[in-house]
């Protein structure tokens, strides 16, 4: 699975994060998960959960929290915005963008006017929004 | 909000040995046709390749080499499939013939998800064929490929010609190591470039090639894959 490579983005990220910030020990990874990636909050957060029993020493009793983060998109043409169940896409369309977000473009299409250029306001992407920890 | 995808990218990398990023800063000059049939030659010299199509809008290195039916796989990320003996991941394998309208950052954002979640395992060479022009996802390449080589292509034409003079100069300015300059589409007069350091040689225009488009044994009977064999054996 693909979300395995994501996850030790995340954790490798996380390391150079708490080494910037000087933290002695990680105690909370918050992460932010877009609606376009299409992954599943919970086995991702146990991925990388599991990541972390073998990372650098100040990572290894983190917590992983996932926050889901809600997909809209605005419409370059008629300014339409739009969520992604209004974009009714298909599942093998879906399957495509879990790869891909950008791939959204290629599949889907603004609900009022059909046009094919629209900008992801947010909801793509995998992304730390906050990690906590101390400095002792 | 951290994005964390691009402090993966020397991983996923670390076993490749060189990446030739191979860059046309003006449509139309060959570049996709010399990234696949470089990549192709190199990997018939027995040389572990691998191919990445990030010309998204116009991907066409998979037509080029007549890649139809290959697919990746899914592992601890995306294994690209090996067709003609290269290593190859193009963004045709998720957009499925369609048209790919993606705006800058959209391409840089696309690039940098193939970069992070695909797995190359050990490769001599990295060919790269590059966004065209010098906007965002030009720019993000060589930002997060450090090690990249620029390989040039230009043509004899005016206009090609003062498109790269400008674009070396920027891509010196941002200390992108350049691997040589290559002239497409020769008449057989020397090229404007003949005297520059890293002028690696030209290719002669070959109007049997377009026949041989998707037929990779054929490519490589062509005076084009003869010519850049001749400057690919330069790179080992």
């Amino acid at each position: 699975m693909h979300e395995w490579a994501l996850a030790e983005a995340v954790v490798t990220s996380a390391t150079e994060t708490a080494r910037q910030q000087k933290l002695s020990a990680v105690e909370e990874i918050v992460l932010n998960i877009g609606e376009l990636q299409s992954i599943d909050n919970e086995m991702f957060a146990e991925l990388v959960q599991g990541q972390l029993s073998s990372a650098a020493a100040e990572l290894r009793g983190a917590k992983v929290r996932v926050v889901k983060g809600e997909a809209a998109f605005e419409c370059q043409a008629c300014k339409k915005e739009f969520s992604e169940k209004d974009a009714k896409v298909g599942e093998e369309e879906r399957e495509a963008i879990h790869f891909v977000p950008e791939m959204a473009h290629v599949y889907m299409r603004c609900p009022a006017c059909g046009s094919p250029d629209f900008s992801i306001v947010r909801g793509r992407g995998v992304f730390i929004q906050e990690i906590t920890g101390r400095h002792d | 909000m951290i994005d964390p995808r691009s402090s993966i990218i020397e991983k996923r990398l670390a076993g490749v040995k060189r990446v030739i990023a191979v860059t046309g800063w003006k449509g139309g000059i060959g570049k996709s046709s010399i990234a696949s049939v470089l990549a192709l030659l190199l990997a018939r010299k027995g040389h572990r390749t691998a191919l990445l199509d990030l010309d998204f809008t116009g991907a066409s290195d998979h037509i080029i080499l007549g890649i139809n039916d290959a697919h990746y796989t899914e592992e601890t990320g995306i294994n690209p499939p090996v067709a003609c003996g290269i290593t190859f991941m193009s963004m045709s394998f998720f957009s499925q013939g369609r048209a790919v309208p993606l705006r800058g950052s959209d391409v840089s954002q696309a690039a940098l998800e193939l970069l992070a979640v695909t797995q190359w395992g050990e490769q001599d060479f990295l060919v790269v064929d590059m966004p065209p022009g010098i906007g965002d996802a030009s720019l993000d390449m060589v930002r997060w490929i450090k090690r990249a080589e620029l390989l040039a292509v230009t043509t004899p034409a005016v206009l090609a010609v003062e498109t790269l003079r400008r674009s070396l100069a920027l891509f010196e300015r941002l200390n992108v190591p350049l691997l040589g300059i290559v002239e497409n589409l020769s008449a057989g007069v020397p090229s404007r470039f003949s005297h520059h350091a890293k002028f690696l040689g030209a290719i002669r225009c070959d109007p049997n090639l377009e026949a041989t488009t998707g037929q990779p044994e054929w490519i490589l009977k062509t005076s084009f894959a003869e010519d850049l064999g001749k400057i690919a054996a330069v790179f080992g």
